[in-house]
């Protein structure tokens, strides 16, 4: 009750950008308030920013030059009621390194089996443009289309799966060009490659191969639940176009493939299932997966690759499933190759839709982990990745309402291991994510913006 | 009678094939305008928005002109065909006089007027066969028009700029869209519009050349066919009742008034799916399932086009019994598919409040009031929202979901024994599919969860669960009533 009153005499702001680290290339932090109020934005020698109202913006060119000014200082930001109420005043600080100036996602409503329009696009976090890449009205097929990656952020390097009809993965790389690829399953089932990694030289590209069933609680704090019936794990050489197996124990299940930044390594979560997952009825075979969900924990592991052979080594355990209760996924490295970010849910391969889950940061260098309370929160914290240089990382979250996936981002100290207060990816109007009733999927970052063409990516056949 | 290649000829062919090329390079658009008619299909009457507030006549009437504009939209494509079907007719008349003064179009227009008046404007918008033939009227208003040659054209181009125009303002305030920023909506719409007046845009010109030197003179019988084709249409749809039997159950269901839904149309041999969903919830809600469902008539088609017209009965009568998340699913499957709707919204901010999910339900809520004729209902339930404490007594209203939700949550427990369905399914199968699951349900529930098994055309789920039907009724004094329903 009482902070419930504590709130309310509080002026409200939505997306909370106070107390927070800035990117000097962001786009303005418009905010939105919940009465009129006086906010003043005071930056070192003199610089400010002055609004008065509840729906805060500012100008581009305003926003810039401020924070220039601001850049590796902090400015405050204080809001005053109008009618009299307690001011919020917050100090941010103004990175000195620039964010990378892209973020690319997918927008889907957050449907679970039907789905109309659908697209990945990519949003200049410099300000608020957002261009499609790929929408699928654009075709006359309305595939799902989704798994966009690039390699380290590289805008020229990068692919995404289109799926249904002339299903393929669709692939742009400076020396190979931009094409359709199919990477097949080695292994007899119709799956084919899903969640990908590139290699860091561009030559290979490792895949998960999965076969997942959706299924959908009666009555749950939770509302969906995704398994995979079997999931494999492949290695495709861009050079010859050919997949090599990398596992493929019907019983262990690997997926969300992530390379060292070297190349040497590579992680996955993986699961060891001790149910029957080879019943001749299909119908058994869903029915097993999910009554053994609950008991269903991936781990880490990690196996080193040497590129002149493509041969693999076992797998080592880095993140035991059994020892933590807990299930590791989207294993994620920092470029410097130190820090492992993973997300960990109670059970299960696919956190987004486990309101428990949070993200979790491992030193691989001492072998230590710990829950990232600094910008975990109540609601699904999920899948995440580091910007080039490593000082930022970008993160999906429901916090906002439970339902709805929305992109985070927060600045990372790769020395002490610990992030800033992560804030909302700004936009124009800053009602506006409330009333887009769309996720943010897979929120990936790059340096630059795509050098293709929407017209070019959609007539890849 | 010999015939020869005029000019004229030449230019109707150019008129027809450029309005295809639009209809062509248009269609994407087209998919997304057909789902906002969607979004403006859930309008009340207009007694009901008169008497629900002090604007609400004059807003009515905004979004009736909004509703023409969206007809106009969603059948372009036909009325062009036939307009210049008829265009070319009154080309080939135009030495004829008339006797009397071109009152047939505004006839025309007043008639379309009256079903709207007492049905509500989605009488429009409903599958059936009544929809589909009232959409002629149209044809007749054009052709009408066409009678005063190309003054005509060019009235009834600025009559459908004005609905166009008219229906933007009254329903500026729409979601934006899935993928477009709200800034892009306004110039899709007007890109709509140009593109709308560029179809007509060849019928004024030729129709203006080929009067500019000879007035449009008619025979009477020319004026009189339009509105007599129209009074004819009139005659065969509204004896049906169809439409209003709908809508009188639906709002006396709303209003809890439950005898008087079930007393609309008892007795009628072959209902409406509509009508039977309507009859199943006043059933269930006056705690006469088990006893009367079927003494009604079920629909003959059990099984047809489901989806469209079960959209808000079915998640409604789930929602009503506890069935949150099924509810809610149905809901977000029929968004994502046919675009939001305003009651999508209302249902799923109750199924957040039902689950706890306070900040979700706010988010709905706000959107619901966007809505004209929703705002009362949304702010009641926001303001509901700011209870210190927050608890299931804020809402009343609610209270046989909160506890039914809270049954089923009891009786499954733990998240582990929740009963699943996979994707292969389809949507409205989700009951059924899980009934040799539900043996320890509440007997109600099982009731209620058979009549939308019969409803979906699966009498099989009777015959497949003998035990659960003995459990229900262990006398088998109902089995000749089951027996009835499965022949």
């Amino acid at each position: 009750m009482t902070g419930l009153l504590f709130a309310a005499a509080l002026v409200s702001m939505t997306p909370d950008y106070a107390g927070i680290a800035v990117p000097p290339n962001v786009a303005p932090l418009n905010f939105d308030l919940d009465r009129d109020a006086e906010v003043v934005l005071a930056g070192p020698d003199g610089a400010s920013l002055a609004k008065r109202g509840r729906n805060i913006r500012f100008g581009l060119s305003e926003w810039r030059g401020f924070l220039g000014a601001c850049r590796g200082k902090e400015y405050v930001i204080s809001v005053k009621p109008l009618d009299g109420g307690a001011p919020l005043v917050a100090t941010n600080a103004v990175s000195e390194t620039a964010i990378d100036g892209y973020l690319t996602y997918r927008l889907i409503p957050p449907s679970y089996t039907a789905f109309d329009e659908m697209g990945i696009y990519q949003r200049d976090l410099s300000s608020f443009s957002e261009r499609a890449l790929y929408r699928n009205v654009q075709t006359s097929r309305k595939q799902c289309v989704n798994c966009h990656t690039y390699r380290q952020g590289d805008p020229e390097t990068f692919l995404f799966h289109k799926r249904a009809n002339d299903a393929g993965t669709v692939i742009a790389h400076p020396k190979y060009g931009l094409g359709k690829h199919v990477v097949q399953s080695q292994f007899g089932y119709a799956g084919r490659g899903a969640y990908p990694a590139w290699h860091p030289s561009g030559e290979f590209i490792a895949f998960s191969v999965n076969e997942t069933r959706q299924a959908f609680h009666l009555a749950s704090p939770q509302k969906i639940e995704v398994v995979d019936l079997q999931s494999d794990l492949v290695l495709y050489s861009l050079a010859d176009r050919k997949t090599t197996t990398v596992e493929s124990e019907r019983k262990v299940f690997e997926c969300f493939p992530t390379w060292s930044p070297d190349g040497k390594l590579l992680y996955t979560s993986r699961a060891v299932v001790d149910y029957d997952v080879a019943p001749s009825n299909e119908t058994v075979r869903s029915e097993n997966a999910f009554k053994n969900v609950e008991r269903l924990r991936y781990g880490v592991v990690v196996r080193s690759f040497d590129a002149a052979t493509r041969a693999f080594s076992e797998p080592r355990t880095i993140l035991d499933p059994e020892r933590f209760k807990v299930s590791f996924l989207f294993p994620r490295v920092s470029p410097d190759g130190r820090w492992l970010v993973v997300t960990a849910a109670a059970w299960g391969g696919f956190p987004i839709w486990h309101n428990e889950a949070d993200l979790y940061l491992c030193d691989l260098a001492t072998g230590t982990i710990r829950a990232i309370d600094e910008i975990n929160a109540p609601g699904s914290d999920s899948y995440h990745g580091f910007s080039s240089d490593g000082r930022w990382m970008v993160f999906s979250s429901r916090r906002t309402d439970g339902v709805h996936t929305h992109p985070y981002i927060t600045r990372f100290d790769a020395a002490t291991g610990v992030f800033s207060k992560p804030f909302l990816l700004p936009v124009e109007d800053p009602v506006a994510h409330q009333r887009r009733f769309l996720s943010y999927n897979i929120p990936e970052f790059s340096t630059g913006p795509v050098t293709h063409s929407p017209r070019e990516l959609r007539k890849v056949r | 009678m010999r015939f020869r290649i005029t000019s004229g000829y030449v230019h109707w062919g150019a008129a027809l094939a450029s309005v295809a090329g639009f209809h062509v390079a248009w269609r994407e658009v087209t998919h997304k305008i057909a789902d906002q008619v969607l979004v403006r299909a859930d309008w009340p009457g207009f007694l009901d928005c008169a008497r629900a507030h002090p604007w609400g006549a004059v807003d009515w009437c905004a979004r009736m002109l909004s509703a023409a504009d969206l007809v106009w939209w969603g059948v372009l494509a036909q009325l062009t065909a036939v307009a210049a079907v008829a265009a070319m007719a009154q080309w080939a008349l135009r030495r004829r006089r008339s006797s009397f003064a071109p009152f047939a179009p505004w006839l025309v227009a007043a008639l379309y007027a009256l079903p709207t008046l007492s049905l509500g404007v989605h009488v429009w918008l409903l599958p059936h066969p009544p929809f589909a033939q009232l959409q002629l009227v149209w044809f007749a208003v054009f052709a009408g028009f066409l009678a005063w040659g190309w003054r005509g054209l060019v009235g009834f181009a600025a009559l459908q700029g004005a609905l166009v125009l008219l229906g933007n303002a009254a329903w500026g305030d729409l979601p934006a869209g899935e993928t477009l920023e709200s800034a892009w909506a306004l110039p899709l719409q007007l890109a709509w519009d140009a593109r709308s007046a560029a179809a007509l845009l060849p019928f004024a010109l030729l129709a203006a050349a080929a009067f500019a030197k000879r007035p449009a003179v008619l025979p009477p019988w020319a004026h009189v066919v339009p509105p007599a084709l129209f009074a004819v249409l009139f005659v065969l749809v509204l004896p049906r009742r169809d439409c209003r039997d709908q809508l009188e159950m639906e709002r006396a269901v709303r209003e809890n008034r439950f005898d008087d839904a079930l007393a609309v149309a008892p007795g009628k041999a072959h209902p409406e799916r509509m009508e039977t969903a309507w009859r199943i919830l006043a059933l269930f809600r006056a705690d006469r399932l088990d006893r009367d469902l079927f003494r009604y008539p079920m629909p003959a088609e059990y099984a047809d086009n489901p989806e469209d017209e079960m959209v808000m009965a079915g998640p409604l009568m789930l929602f009503q019994y506890g069935f949150v998340l099924p509810a809610r699913r149905w809901i977000y499957e029929a968004a994502a598919v046919k675009g939001w709707q305003p009651q999508y919204f209302r249902l799923l901010g109750d199924a957040a409040l039902v689950t706890g999910e306070v900040e979700l339900a706010r988010k709905y809520f706000a959107e619901c009031a966007r809505f004209p004729f929703r705002g009362d209902f949304a702010k009641r339930r926001l303001a509901a929202l700011e209870t210190v404490p927050l608890t299931t007594a804020a809402f009343p209203d609610l209270e046989e979901p909160f506890g039914m939700h809270g049954v089923w949550q009891g009786l499954v427990g733990a998240p582990g024994a929740s009963p699943y369905f996979g994707n292969e399914c389809v949507v409205d199968r989700f009951v059924y599919a899980h009934f040799r699951q539900l043996s320890n349900c509440p007997p109600a529930m099982l009731k209620m969860l058979f009549a939308v098994a019969l409803l979906d055309g699966k009498p099989d789920v009777l015959k497949n669960n003998p035990n659960a039907m003995r459990a229900l009724y262990p006398d088998g004094r109902i089995g000749p009533v089951f027996l009835e329903a499965l022949k």
